[in-house]
């Protein structure tokens, strides 16, 4: 062992020592909030008028939904130490089904029994067939996307009502999107650091080996993130195909990876175990508040890739890692 | 004896089985002039899944592959070196990529971001730095020689088929000939390991991503030639499948049985499967299912082997 042995905390101690851990764990999410009130301030003094607009900010809320629901189902995969490809083809089937002719309430549990499947075959093919996250979840992604391609080949079919009305408009003189996205904010950050669940699913993370030695059901718990995280991106579906009155079937494509940098540019590690979905609401905001700043200023679209590029690598390069590569 | 079959890659079987059936069901699959149609259309998806190969023998990704090849394509078809002789046109698209590889490595190696995220983010940052290079507008034509690299033949044979072949042997020889391929091998295995037997972990990654930058590059080069023209987001499907190739080749994340040789069996299986399906007017999603199904067959036999072996 290297370094300085480590003194057991005493007891008086033990209730700091959470707190620490807690802050450790968050580090990331306090960055980019830093980041985030920087970013406010700034549309603040460059666009006041624009920014601030009522118009503008629910559109944010109802533009930024999905976004929030792929990624903080994201985040439980990522702190499981795994990775979900396919969350951008699980959200285009959902659409599928829901816009199937078929009988509202047959078919709105049928497209969330086939994201839970989804993710059941992620988790089964990860954690014990041990096939890599990034090959299972790319495989699965593909085979996804055939079905939804399949269901619905082109745009078009009818969203059930009942996802119309919950999609659209404003409820109580707030857009609704932002009741979707408190709804599955509390959600998330309830299951993560409200329940033992959340505390297994850290453990996991950040040592199998060793949470399971310590009693907790490693395999199953990891297999829980990727089923969490496929319910996510039918919600994420949903909204969507009620949004839009209609079904997509390429509709998450571009999803799937921007829920991974949601996530990263909350803090959330790729090896497990460190950040969670508080950093991830920062994260989506960064996102959603750069975007909207650059076309509010008019800046040309394709420096929004290249400011999008940069974030992200200086996100990522902030937390030095022991090992380099994935 | 098993030792020799067990280290065959999944695409060797794969390619079998498809070779067989397309045997019984279109003869006329499997004749010369056909086979040399797919090579040509191989090449650019088997150049860049080279490259792939030495990343993820080597623990890590490149999801930079695709829009390289896009930035290789507004280089190479850009107005501006109407005139120049093509040979700075290759070298510069060439360094194009070595320059984006380093980068890459740099970012993965010296910053220890992850290479997920760093090389999406690369990614985006060339498409964004493509964009503006071009306005926006897709190149217009491509210099004869580089139309030739791609299009061209020498007897029945078509040039980028050969290219093809020429860098499967320089990629097989630096990896199972060379000290750089057992340093890749054995830091993707196992990295504390490698690093406390004194294997420069680090430089490998590095001279790694720079590999794949170049491949990517060439691949680009001779899809460019192919497609004869400039084209906007060329090569944008070429990230998963380069990557599918490679798994099909037996190489996973941390060594594995894979290697050139596999990687280009992956690359023809994958091709050759993709032909046989529209042969049978399979479409789109059929294609998606099959090619999932495909990858996951593949990766969960690999992976029960190993647990076994």
């Amino acid at each position: 062992m290297k370094g300085k042995p480590e003194v057991p905390p005493r007891r008086g101690l033990i209730a700091r020592f959470r707190v620490d851990a807690f802050w450790f764990r968050q580090r990331g999410a306090a960055l980019s909030f830093a980041t985030l009130t920087l970013m406010v301030a700034l549309l603040g003094v460059t666009v006041p008028g624009t920014f601030f607009s009522a118009v503008n900010l629910s559109n944010l809320a109802a533009q930024l939904a999905p976004l929030f629901l792929v990624s903080l189902g994201q985040t439980f995969v990522l702190l499981g130490a795994g990775f979900d490809l396919s969350v951008g083809a699980v959200i285009s089937l959902s659409s599928a089904i829901l816009t199937l002719d078929m009988a509202d309430p047959v078919k709105i549990p049928i497209a969330f029994a086939a994201a839970a499947a989804v993710g059941l075959v992620n988790g089964w093919g990860c954690v014990h067939l041990r096939v890599h996250p990034i090959i299972m979840t790319l495989a699965t992604s593909s085979i996804v996307q055939g079905f939804a391609l399949l269901l619905l080949p082109t745009p078009g079919g009818v969203a059930p009502q009942v996802l119309v009305q919950m999609a659209s408009g404003t409820f109580l003189g707030l857009p609704v999107g932002l009741y979707w996205i408190i709804a599955a904010t509390a959600a998330a950050i309830w299951l993560v650091h409200g329940t033992t669940f959340g505390v297994q699913l850290y453990a996991t993370g950040q040592n199998p080996q060793a949470a399971w030695m310590t009693g907790i059901k490693a395999p199953r718990i990891r297999v829980m993130a990727y089923v969490i995280s496929s319910l996510m991106a039918a919600l994420a579906g949903a909204y969507l195909t009620g949004r839009l009155a209609s079904g997509d079937p390429n509709v998450g494509s571009a999803l799937g990876l921007d829920s991974v940098l949601g996530a990263v540019l909350g803090g959330t590690l790729l090896s497990g175990g460190v950040g969670g979905p508080i950093g991830t609401v920062a994260g989506v905001l960064i996102i959603g508040l750069m975007n909207n700043g650059l076309n509010l200023a008019n800046v040309s679209p394709y420096y929004q890739f290249v400011v999008k590029g940069v974030l992200l690598v200086t996100a990522v390069s902030l937390f030095r890692r022991k090992e380099a590569g994935l | 004896m098993s030792a020799v079959l067990r280290m065959l890659p999944p695409a060797f079987w794969g390619l079998s089985l498809v070779c067989v059936f397309a045997a019984f069901t279109q003869p006329q699959f499997l004749s010369l002039s056909f086979l040399m149609i797919l090579l040509r259309q191989a090449a650019p998806l088997g150049l860049v899944a080279l490259g792939q190969t030495f990343v993820i023998a080597n623990r890590s990704l490149d999801l930079s592959v695709g829009a390289t090849i896009a930035l290789v394509n507004l280089i190479v078809a850009h107005a501006m070196w109407k005139g120049y002789p093509p040979s700075i046109l290759i070298f510069l698209a060439l360094g194009t990529g070595v320059v984006i590889g380093l980068t890459n490595g740099v970012l993965v190696t010296v910053l220890r971001g992850s290479a997920v995220v760093v090389t999406l983010g690369t990614a985006a940052i060339i498409t964004g730095l493509g964009f503006l290079y071009s306005g926006g507008a897709p190149g217009s034509s491509v210099p004869e020689v580089i139309k030739w690299l791609g299009r061209g033949r020498i007897g029945v044979v078509p040039v980028s088929g050969l290219v093809w072949l020429t860098f499967g042997i320089v990629a097989w020889v630096l990896l199972r000939r060379l000290a750089l391929g057992r340093y890749i091998f054995a830091a993707g295995d196992n990295p504390s390991a490698a690093t406390y037997s004194g294997i420069p972990v680090n430089r490998t990654l590095l001279v790694s991503h720079v590999l794949s930058g170049f491949f990517a590059a060439l691949g680009g080069l001779v899809l460019t030639g192919l497609v004869g023209t400039g084209a906007l987001n060329l090569g944008a499907d070429y990230v998963l499948s380069s990557i599918v190739a490679v798994i099909l080749g037996g190489a996973v994340f941390g060594g594995g049985a894979g290697g050139a040789v596999g990687t280009m069996l992956g690359t023809a299986l994958l091709v050759m499967v993709l032909n046989l399906l529209t042969v049978f007017g399979v479409d789109e999603p059929g294609k998606l299912i099959v090619q999932g199904l495909v990858i996951a067959a593949a990766a969960i036999l690999y992976q029960q082997g190993r647990r076994g072996g």
